[in-house]
């Protein structure tokens, strides 16, 4: 730790010497230390979140609530076509973007004007890709110590040199021996490793593994199995079933220097659903709690060791997974809190302590409106009140549906206004369960057994909104309602503007004090994935991308209708905007 | 690779077993359940040991992350009722796929791909 602390302050220095001079020929140098600062270093994005903290924060100022009305489009990439659109997060360094799109493509260009510095196109397994739910998502990369780091949906990690587009390394991660899973969220960079996650929760196998990989060299360091690791999980699973459980960690964690943790939420268990109903503790596929499935796992950054967990979701019933969303980590009164939400529209307040196991709960409150699977939360412990559970059979009017209250787009927390601001989605499903067959251990097969049709929360349309709240206490500041739920991740910015980037195509920018509207700007067509913020030359830049299709975007025509219907699933953008 | 493969094809052959063997069959006709109105048809009555494919559930198991409603509604992927593919392109798309659509020729048998086309194939579309 002291070690790296040290080249901390230097790189600090560096740091800001850069940001003074403007740009440098030579490409900044990111590495392991440049990311525990990555906050103070608004010219770049430089990790998923934004910075270990995952704020999706900027201290950029150019564009602010006052002049955001004069934004416009500053160039544009279209990156052929890209299957269920472009889900991914942009990073920027040193002028140069970075983002990919379907199927594991990576563009690198101008910052200032788009211009295509290189490309690259994985060669998936095709056969392998397609056998997912998942196939063709790509939501983003790493970046760090020259390269760009990619995972592939056939269970690959491949580093590309940042400079060139040519291959460093390109290693298979997660064999089909080892599960026939694949990698669909970004790796994030902690100090020299990758650290990336299965995805797969509804897929039959074993152990939905989290892996920290060797920066340079691709070697795999270290895994931490979500299910099935150690006796404590096998206990959690009767009759062996952690054998066939699914879990996974599908998006991207974060990394905690003061406790040298990675933090890490985890996917559903399999099957998915559980035909069990009241009996799961002792009957149905998977009895028990099924730890660390819909969880939230603390691991040693060195190890990979498990140092705390909480299960958000004791024997998840609804496949409202953990893995979804960002650890905002934020400091209040001498005391470190790590905030999360959880599909089920639950937002947990941890202490960022660790030595706590399981980790203590500070708070946790509803941030989901229509729920009738559970009738609430403790505030003090965390744990489900009056659960619903979902027996074999039918069952009408479940709020929220399997899409969540709340999906893997990220919220922002913005320090100068003290707010996160965070997407919502209110739908219900009416859903049959039936009982299936285990697929063999390790065959990735689905292992699920439902159906259903999204439906109206009772007495009113589906519908959406973001809401800028007090990240601890939940106390909301203001909230605008969206007709249509976006789908997308939201920016705040020093600027005070919060960017919104909405499902039906709209782009919009609020007034991150009040939640007015700013200014809007019509994409073409839907936004499901990511936005930042980054300079140029000195010039302010937003990054956002477009398209749609998913899971959870394929309700949207069932409930709303067109512009849904029509949307195309098979094409998406990138559009940077700027100040004239 | 070859270890799944095989491991996979003989958990396939249990599968298929469990399935076919299914006592419940397609279960009774129940007005808001389109899939148990459309029966497989039968296998002659004089052919007991071919036992009836449970349609409700090899759907349900495999198809309803993305077909909502047995096929009945469009959602990630599209409505199946009224589908303008003949039995044969059916057939075709649930074996090979069409991404984002895994194919299935390798974990269903082809009977029950069979089995599956004809039940969309008899899927009544109420919008038309
Ligand atoms: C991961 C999602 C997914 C799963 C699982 C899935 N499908 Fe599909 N399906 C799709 C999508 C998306 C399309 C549209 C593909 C296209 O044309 O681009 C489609 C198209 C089809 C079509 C063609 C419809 C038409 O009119 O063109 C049929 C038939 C079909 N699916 C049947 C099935 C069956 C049967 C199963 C289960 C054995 C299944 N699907 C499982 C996503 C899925």
């Amino acid at each position: 730790m002291k070690h790296w602390s040290t080249q901390l302050t230097a790189s600090v220095k560096a740091l800001s010497v850069a940001a003074l001079i403007g740009t440098s020929s030579a490409a900044m140098a990111v590495d392991g230390n440049t990311l525990l600062n990555a906050d103070k270093d608004p010219n770049n994005w430089l990790t998923y979140h934004g910075s270990y903290k995952s704020w999706h924060y900027s201290d950029l100022g150019q564009i602010n609530a006052a002049n955001v009305k004069n934004l416009k489009v500053s160039w544009v990439h279209t990156p052929s076509a890209s299957k269920r659109g472009v889900q991914s997060f942009p990073l920027a360094v040193d002028g140069v973007l970075y983002y990919t799109s379907a199927s594991g493509q990576v563009w690198a260009l101008d910052g200032a004007t788009g211009e295509v510095k290189w490309k690259y196109s994985a060669k998936l397994d095709q056969e392998r890709s397609e056998g997912t739910f998942y196939n063709p998502y790509n939501r983003g990369i790493a970046i760090g110590y020259g390269n760009v780091y990619m995972g592939t949906t056939d269970g690959r990690v491949i580093a590309l040199d940042m400079n060139t587009g040519k291959v460093v390394w390109d290693k298979m991660i997660l064999t089909v021996e080892g599960g026939n899973k694949g990698f669909t969220g970004a790796p994030v960079l902690v100090k020299d490793m990758i650290v990336i996650g299965s995805n797969g929760g509804e897929l039959s196998g074993c152990c939905g593994p989290i892996f920290a990989v060797d920066a340079k060299t691709g070697e795999v360091r270290w895994q931490f199995d979500t299910i099935g690791g150690d006796e404590r999980s096998r206990a959690s699973w009767g009759n062996d079933s952690w054998k066939t459980g699914g879990g996974g960690g599908w998006m991207t964690g974060t990394y905690d220097a003061v406790t040298n943790s990675i933090w890490w939420g985890t996917a559903n268990p399999a099957p998915d659903y559980d035909w069990a109903g009241e009996d799961w503790k002792t009957g149905g596929a998977r009895p028990g709690d099924n730890l660390y499935s819909s969880s939230v796992v603390v691991l040693n950054a060195d190890t990979g060791e498990l140092k705390s967990w909480f299960q958000e979701m004791p024997h998840d019933a609804w496949d409202f997974d953990s893995a979804v969303g960002e650890f905002m980590s934020i400091e209040r009164g001498g005391k470190r809190y790590m905030v999360h939400p959880n599909k089920g529209g639950i937002m947990f307040v941890y202490n960022a302590d660790p030595s706590h196991a399981p980790l203590k709960v500070e708070n946790a409150y509803m941030t989901g409106k229509t729920f009738n699977y559970i009738k609430g939360v403790d505030a003090k412990t965390g744990q489900l009140i009056g659960r619903r559970e979902l027996p074999e059979g039918k069952h009408t009017n479940v709020c929220p549906a399997i899409d969540g209250a709340t999906s893997w787009n990220t919220g922002s927390y913005n320090p100068n206004t003290g707010l996160m601001y965070k997407v919502g989605q209110e739908w219900c499903f009416d859903i049959e369960v039936v009982k299936s067959d285990p697929p063999p251990a390790f065959s990735g097969q689905a292992y699920f057994g439902a159906s259903w049709t999204s439906t109206h929360p009772e007495g009113r349309k589906a519908f959406g909104y973001v809401t800028a709240r007090d990240p601890i206490t939940g106390t909301i500041k203001w909230e605008k309602e969206y007709k249509y739920p976006p789908l997308a991740s939201l920016l705040s910015t020093k600027g005070n503007v919060v960017f919104v980037p909405g499902a039906n195509g709209v782009f919009e920018a609020l007034d991150a004090r009040s939640g007015a509207t700013l200014w809007s700007h019509n994409n073409g067509i839907g936004h499901h994935g990511g936005v930042i913020t980054y300079t140029a030359k000195g010039k302010q830049y937003v990054a956002v991308v477009t398209g749609w299709g998913s899971h959870v975007a394929g309700n949207y025509c069932p409930l709303f209708g067109e512009p849904f219907c029509s949307m195309p699933t098979d094409a998406g953008q990138l559009l940077v905007f700027a100040l004239p | 690779m070859k270890v799944a493969t095989m491991t996979m094809r003989g958990c396939l052959l249990m599968l298929a077993s469990l399935t076919v063997g299914s006592a419940g069959g397609v279960h009774a006709a129940d007005a808001n359940n389109p899939a148990s109105e459309t029966a497989v048809p039968a296998e002659p009555a004089a052919a007991p040991e071919k036992p009836k494919i449970d349609i409700r559930k090899l759907f349900a198991t495999n198809c309803s992350w993305c077909h909502q409603d047995y096929g009945m509604k469009a959602a990630d992927g599209p409505k199946l009722a009224g589908t303008s593919l003949t039995e044969e392109q059916v057939i075709e798309q649930i074996s090979r796929g069409k991404s984002p659509m895994p194919g299935f020729r390798k974990t269903l048998s082809k009977e029950q791909i069979e089995a599956l086309a004809k039940y969309i194939k008899g899927l009544k579309d109420p919008a038309n």
